[in-house]
């Protein structure tokens, strides 16, 4: 896909300057040890709470890249293979992958009669039953309610109405 | 993407050379931390690609009218695993602030025609000869947000809609940046990314001085197979509109079903782990 090597691609081409920043990071480290070390021979005490702080900054400079990391990485992962949270209220563009057909129609077949089954095709033979407004399907004693759903009409196992 | 990245780039390495010959004293070091602080919590949403957003929501907000036409693919996902695609079309026709009328097709379902004029919105299934209508808000914002919060029905171009609506499309995206130019029907386009849980989504905003979204691609991460929807759109600024397109007039014979709320398929779903979903 275009838009997998474009992310693919950019991934390479940032992953240079990261690497850039990665190797500095690497480069500074034996001068805070210089450093801390030199300090060491001064003061203990003194030696303690350097060597704490220099750490300290050392740390904030790899979370700084790590963070930039995650950043094109989401975006990486975006396509290849992320598992999220299934899609909860978002509007945004409003897409749910759907039910796949033949996971309904087995869903006809097995569980015909359990209240709240959700079926896309009612079995044969039905009668119209007209109750609170809304018309049901009565189905050899199982009724049914249609309603619309995602994209569709589907029917709902209901208590008789 | 790269000529975005780039600054942030720059002063993320910038800070670090800073920081470098620093450390001979604590009052130093603490005051060095700071700026690295905020670099880390910026956010990571690309603001470009906020500006790019904000900009075709602030043009499409200025639209009194308009109507779309999209063609659109749908993934299916077989419990066996094959993952299948579905062709549709979507026709929109819009009025500022409470007029939507969409005739929403696909290969694999029943023709969807949706009514909103302010008072109802409603859902004709003409195979079915069956209506669902609930009694809407006044704002089409409003009403997007309701059916967003409390039923399990797909608004199609709801995305669009929120935006012409004064939503806000990005209020749950959790990252997003700016790829780079690509061409929509042989249109120059800024292409966007964006996250947020469980969903990518990309769309293709017209450069220049018509940010209209030109293509929209919706990744579910939710499914293993990561099934893909997308519309292209097409869009004509200075539609034929007959207001009494906006209100739904039961057809003699037409029964009238429920809309499934977000409660129901819960329900279902632990009562029976049927897949149905939709």
């Amino acid at each position: 896909m275009t838009t997998q090597t474009a992310f693919a691609d950019s991934i390479r081409r940032i992953a240079l300057p990261l690497l850039g920043i990665a190797i500095m990071c690497v480069a500074a480290e034996p001068v805070l040890a210089a450093n801390i070390n030199r300090n060491a021979n001064v003061n203990q005490n003194a030696n303690v709470n350097r060597n704490v702080n220099a750490n300290r900054n050392v740390n904030v400079n790899q979370n700084t890249n790590v963070n930039r990391n995650v950043n094109v990485n989401q975006n990486t992962n975006v396509n290849v293979n992320r598992n999220v949270n299934v899609s909860g209220g978002y509007y945004g563009p409003s897409y749910h992958s759907g039910p796949s057909v033949a996971g309904v129609v087995a869903a006809t077949v097995v569980t015909a009669a359990v209240v709240g089954t959700v079926v896309r095709s009612l079995p044969p033979s039905c009668t119209t039953v007209y109750a609170n407004g809304f018309a049901y399907q009565n189905c050899g004693g199982t009724y049914y309610q249609p309603q619309y759903q995602g994209s569709n009409v589907t029917y709902i196992v209901v208590n008789q109405p | 993407m790269i000529q975005h990245l780039k600054p942030a780039l720059a002063v993320g390495a910038l800070g670090i050379a800073l920081m470098l010959p620093a450390s001979p004293s604590v009052a130093q070091q603490a005051a060095n931390v700071r700026p690295t602080t905020a670099v880390t919590k910026a956010a990571p949403i690309d603001p470009t690609a906020v500006a790019a957003i904000n900009r075709m929501g602030d043009y499409l907000r200025t639209l009194k009218t308009f109507s779309i036409h999209a063609d659109t693919t749908t993934d299916e996902v077989l419990p066996s695993g094959p993952k299948l695609q579905f062709g549709g079309t979507i026709d929109l026709t819009y009025r500022d602030p409470d007029g939507v009328h969409i005739v929403s097709r696909r290969d694999d379902r029943d023709d969807s025609r949706f009514f909103y004029n302010g008072k109802l919105l409603t859902v004709w299934v003409e195979a079915r000869k069956a209506y669902a209508g609930i009694v809407a808000p006044a704002t089409l914002g409003a009403t997007l947000e309701l059916v967003k919060e409390k039923y399990d029905v797909t608004f199609p171009l709801g995305g669009v809609l929120l935006m012409a609506a004064r939503g806000d499309l990005l209020k749950d995206v959790k990252a997003g940046v700016m790829i780079g130019t690509g061409r929509i029907a042989g249109i120059d386009c800024d292409h966007l990314g964006f996250h947020q849980d469980g969903v990518d989504w990309q769309i293709w905003i017209e450069k220049g001085e018509r940010p209209l979204p030109r293509k929209v691609l919706i990744t579910t991460l939710s499914q293993v197979s990561q099934p893909q929807h997308s519309e292209i759109l097409t869009w004509d600024l200075s539609p034929k509109i007959d207001p009494a397109m906006f209100t739904f007039v039961p057809p003699e014979g037409a029964t009238r079903i429920a809309i499934a709320e977000k409660k129901t398929v819960r329900q279902s779903k632990a009562t029976t782990g049927t897949k149905e979903s939709k």
